[in-house]
């Protein structure tokens, strides 16, 4: 248990060192403003540092493999065999010691933790919870490394310009010269995307260095220290209650091994593992404290997500693409329409409905034009 | 002495790998899985919602159509995810002239959709097209959320439904085993609607995906004994497509979704409004069948036990099922015994 403690120790420092160091970063940008620029090359540094922690932190934990059509199922399908399977034989590799000391009869119930690998059960459970997203997150991050190269290129190269840029890169142009808007808008969704969780906050500020968009990058960087807070709660409680479940699966290996009840092969004691710790955890996520840590994750995350879109926005303010606040107004005005017209038709609807019951005396002739759609009887 | 024996796990692994090597082989070799391949013909559609008309069999013998209300979370696909595991074509083979209501999948541009609009717009503009291509009131069925949506629509126009029949449907959303109802209390739906507009779908399937957190991992492990039967591999990976495809949540009808219901428990307490309008449960007088399963993990058999306590019916019933809320449809017991039961519960009140 110690070691394991230790482990958590040394795992719960570096993520508070992390968080530290950025909001250290965070109230530098706030007293330093006019040397933004000379920081520029510092920041990208570190920016790219803490990168990787980042792309793997800012998924909503849970979310791998979700929303995927039919050829996209069977990537999901394949990374999950994959997850799975690593799961399983890795199992066996931190309980190999335990097995291998029962069978040697020099097993003691005490010296359990020691005979663990902390860093493979961590492991372990990071990748039951999808903390480590390692492979998913892979192609995303050089896609938005790729991004972040050419964002750099330009600055280097006064004589290039955005546009230039990403008319060598991406469908930009085309869908441009062609009116395109579906295309233009799944570039800016596509491009939004890439942007919100690489450099958009830091970039964001560089493009036209305003005063709004800096005090946004504070309140961003603010914000991903509180995220990153509140995630390393979150991991530490699913933690906490493993180590707790181990321990329970030990105590049955242990009863069993007494009353003569082992299990013979590996795949038994999966699913009794397997079983033990979904109880566990069951037990936790039906705690209001896990509850309500949750849904202040899922706010944490949302609030960033919003920023990171605001501050996208400042980055391309110059060029012309169409913004989602701008689109919010658009949706909301073409709702309102729509409500109206459901509203007319059904008042027509009405009229006709009560004309058809009411027969008109002087003439057979339906009124013309009349509609066919159906009708609301019976009310 | 332990008996797991290290030559033992050595051929364990060693099978495991090999499992692992075929089933990267299989997946390589499927092109498609197709789902919902029951012939229907959409008869209505207004703006991303359809109303689907299934092909009538010869053995169509109940005069009352039905219409099928799924839930807005994932798709109606479940119900007829391959042609012998198909909760549709048993309905059909067991004499049902039956409709279906598609909700489509929201966009960005959706998200000032309400919940009144959903259930006083689309699902009664639905309604209305069957009356009128049948003439004749309606049997609802409602599915889950569905279930919960026909409620509310029986309660408000209880003049259009000549039965109502829910499955695995919550409608007190604060029993204690609820653990998508504790949750939901805490969650700060405001900030998150306001933010994001429309809620992801890969969000709600993250949350389903706890409740069971282990089954995720387990499920694969398992397949992988079964990867050499493409039968069941290609119906694992039916099931696995049909979780993934997880629509996003019109965020305004989601706010109300979640406040009233699931933090407010309204339609339980009898203070819910629609379209300012009180959902009396009382106002339901037609014959009710309430189907919950047994083991149900989404929506505990509480949730929706409750609902025959609160209706007006006289002539209600409330039917166990085993087995989980997915189960229900796609079980081997469900193939033999869901249909017909429900068909011979409708037919009995099909004069």
């Amino acid at each position: 248990m110690e070691q394991t403690t230790t482990i958590f120790d040394t795992w719960v420092n570096t993520t508070s060192k992390l968080v530290n160091d950025w909001r250290e970063m965070t109230e530098k940008l706030n007293s330093e403003q006019k040397n933004i620029w000379e920081e520029a090359g510092k920041m990208q540094q570190t920016w790219m540092h803490s990168f990787q922690n980042m792309m793997q932190n800012m998924q909503m934990p849970f979310m791998s493999g979700a929303n995927a059509g039919v050829g996209a199922s069977m990537q999901d399908a394949f990374f999950n065999m994959l997850r799975s399977t690593d799961i399983y034989t890795q199992l066996f590799q931190l309980w190999q010691p335990v097995f291998r000391a029962m069978q040697n009869n020099s097993f003691q119930n005490q010296d359990f933790w020691k005979l663990i690998d902390p860093q493979g059960f961590k492991s372990i459970v990071d990748k039951l919870f999808g903390f480590d997203a390692v492979g998913p997150m892979k192609t995303f991050m050089d896609q938005s490394t790729q991004v972040m190269n050419m964002w750099m290129n330009s600055f280097s190269d006064a004589g290039k310009n955005m546009g230039q840029m990403f008319g060598n890169g991406m469908p930009f142009f085309n869908a441009m010269s062609q009116m395109n808007p579906q295309s233009m808008m799944n570039w800016y969704i596509d491009m939004a995307r890439s942007a919100q969780r690489s450099m958009a906050p830091f970039l964001g500020s560089t493009s036209n260095g305003t005063m709004p968009s800096m005090q946004h990058t504070v309140e961003l960087m603010e914000q991903w220290g509180n995220y990153m807070a509140k995630l390393n709660q979150l991991q530490t409680m699913l933690y906490k209650t493993s180590v707790s479940a181990w321990e329970k699966v030990m105590q049955t290996v242990t009863d069993r091994a007494k009353d003569g009840t082992m299990v013979t092969d590996f795949n038994q004691f999966y699913n009794e593992w397997s079983t033990i710790n979904e109880r566990e955890y069951v037990a936790l996520f039906n705690t209001d404290e896990y509850a309500a840590l949750q849904a202040e994750l899922i706010k944490l995350n949302s609030d960033l997500n919003k920023m990171y879109e605001r501050q996208m926005e400042a980055f391309l303010q110059p060029y012309p693409v169409v913004f989602r606040s701008q689109l919010e107004e658009v949706y909301k005005v073409n709702h309102e329409l729509r409500s109206r017209i459901n509203t007319l038709e059904r008042m027509v609807t009405e009229l006709q409905n009560t004309a058809k019951a009411t027969p008109a005396p002087t003439s057979t002739t339906p009124p013309e034009g009349q509609e066919t759609k159906p009708g609301k009887k019976d009310k | 002495m332990y008996s797991l024996s290290p030559q033992n796990i050595i051929e364990e692994f060693a099978a495991a790998s090999t499992k692992l090597a075929r089933g990267v082989e299989a997946l390589r070799q499927i092109d498609e899985l197709p789902v919902g391949t029951t012939p229907k013909q959409k008869v209505w559609e207004k703006d991303k919602v359809s109303l689907f008309h299934f092909e009538r069999g010869p053995g169509t013998n109940i005069k009352t159509p039905v219409l099928i209300v799924y839930a807005l979370v994932n798709r109606h696909h479940m119900m007829d995810i391959q042609a012998d595991r198909s909760f549709i074509r048993n309905l059909q083979s067991a004499g049902l002239d039956l409709y279906l209501i598609d909700w489509g999948y929201p966009t960005p541009e959706d998200k000032y959709f309400t919940m009144e609009e959903y259930i006083n717009g689309y699902l009664d503009d639905a309604v209305e097209v069957i009356r009128e291509k049948t003439g004749q009131k309606i049997s609802l069925m409602g599915i889950c959320q569905g279930g919960t949506f026909s409620v509310i629509y029986a309660a408000l126009h209880p003049q259009k439904v000549k039965n109502l029949v829910t499955l695995v449907t919550p409608i007190d959303f604060a029993t204690p085993r609820d653990m998508l109802s504790k949750w939901a209390k805490h969650l700060d739906v405001d900030t998150l609607v306001n933010n994001q507009g429309n809620v992801p779908g890969e969000l709600l399937n993250a949350g389903f995906a706890l409740l069971k957190p282990m089954l995720r991992t387990n499920k694969y492990v398992s397949i992988l004994n079964s990867i050499d039967k493409e039968g069941q591999l290609h119906n694992f990976l039916r099931m696995e497509h049909w979780i993934a495809d997880s629509p996003d949540q019109a965020g305004e009808y989601f706010r109300k979704f979640i406040k009233d219901l699931y933090q407010g428990n309204k339609l339980v307490q009898g203070t819910f409004e629609m379209g300012g309008s009180r959902v009396d449960l009382k106002n339901i007088t037609m014959p009710l069948l309430n189907i919950y399963a047994e083991e149900d993990h989404l929506v505990p058999p509480e949730a929706s036990i409750a609902l025959n306590d609160l209706v007006g019916s006289t002539d209600k019933s409330l039917t166990k099922f085993a087995g989980g809320h997915i189960g229900v449809f796609v079980g081997s017991r469900s193939q033999r015994e869901l249909a017909p039961g429900i068909a011979t519960w409708l037919n009995e009140r099909d004069s």
